[in-house]
């Protein structure tokens, strides 16, 4: 029932595009995931992926 | 969305609480790209990014991949939701098809990097209403004469639902009227070659 939140666990997990923006800069959203060089945003691979 | 006891939060009043936490998506999602090589069979040339079911998750995804309009010719982004596979052939997608936008290759560049975002922030914050679960994924094709952005449906005979969720894409990405996307089912575009494909909807 309703939007999801940490005290509605069981909620509906819907975001309007504001909300979503705003979590762009969280410091959660700076960690790298493993990424290829010709995709990533540098040119240079990120990490090396374990397996392709 | 989340509260916080408010003497905490004004002790922490660098800080938005939204910004300290993780938000889970309703679905988990599979970022993928393909890269095309003539020397290895079509699904080969798929490669598995990552999964995501975090709006942090996400946002970790974008904030370090390049742009879609940046990829070298030929390549294509896809994002899917977990366990369907960016092919028409997978199970969730044989009886659907896809609304495309194709994109004057003037307009190529950070305003087509924009509706790809605004597209797939409107699919992981399932902002299809009753339609959510109808969507699997979306592409974004970079092309000799266009760049191309579709959303794919697993079901083309839900005909209202395909409809509904064609004027929400409409309005999410602020397309004008005369901007028209087509419906194309995919085992027409599979039938047919390349662009002869039949429209089932235009709006």
């Amino acid at each position: 029932e309703g939007q999801w939140s940490p005290l509605n666990p069981g909620g509906t997990k819907k975001y309007d595009r504001e909300f979503l923006k705003m979590i762009q800069g969280s410091p959660l959203a700076k960690i790298t995931p493993n990424i290829r060089a010709e995709i990533s945003s540098t040119g240079q691979a990120f990490k090396q992926p374990a397996s392709w | 969305m989340a509260t916080l006891d408010p003497v905490q939060a004004h002790d922490d009043s660098n800080h938005d609480p939204e910004l300290l936490m993780s938000h889970p998506l309703q679905n988990k999602w599979t970022f993928w790209y393909y890269k095309p090589d003539k020397s290895l069979p079509w699904e080969q040339n798929l490669h598995k990014v990552t999964d995501f079911d975090t709006v942090e998750g996400f946002w970790a995804l974008h904030n370090h991949i390049k742009p879609p309009s940046e990829l070298q010719m030929g390549l294509d982004f896809n994002l899917f939701k977990e366990g369907i596979k960016p092919m028409w052939e997978d199970p969730s997608n044989i009886k659907g098809g896809k609304w495309v936008l194709n994109l004057d290759k003037r307009r190529r560049g950070p305003e087509n990097d924009k509706l790809w975002l605004e597209l797939v922030l409107s699919m992981i914050g399932e902002l299809y209403d009753d339609d959510n679960d109808d969507i699997c994924g979306a592409v974004f094709q970079v092309r000799p004469k266009c760049e191309r952005i579709a959303i794919w449906l697993g079901n083309t005979g839900n005909k209202e639902a395909v409809l509904r969720i064609g004027h929400k894409i409409k309005e999410f990405l602020e397309l004008p009227p005369k901007m028209i996307i087509v419906y194309e089912d995919h085992k027409d575009a599979a039938n047919k070659t390349g662009s002869m494909a039949k429209n089932m909807f235009s709006i």
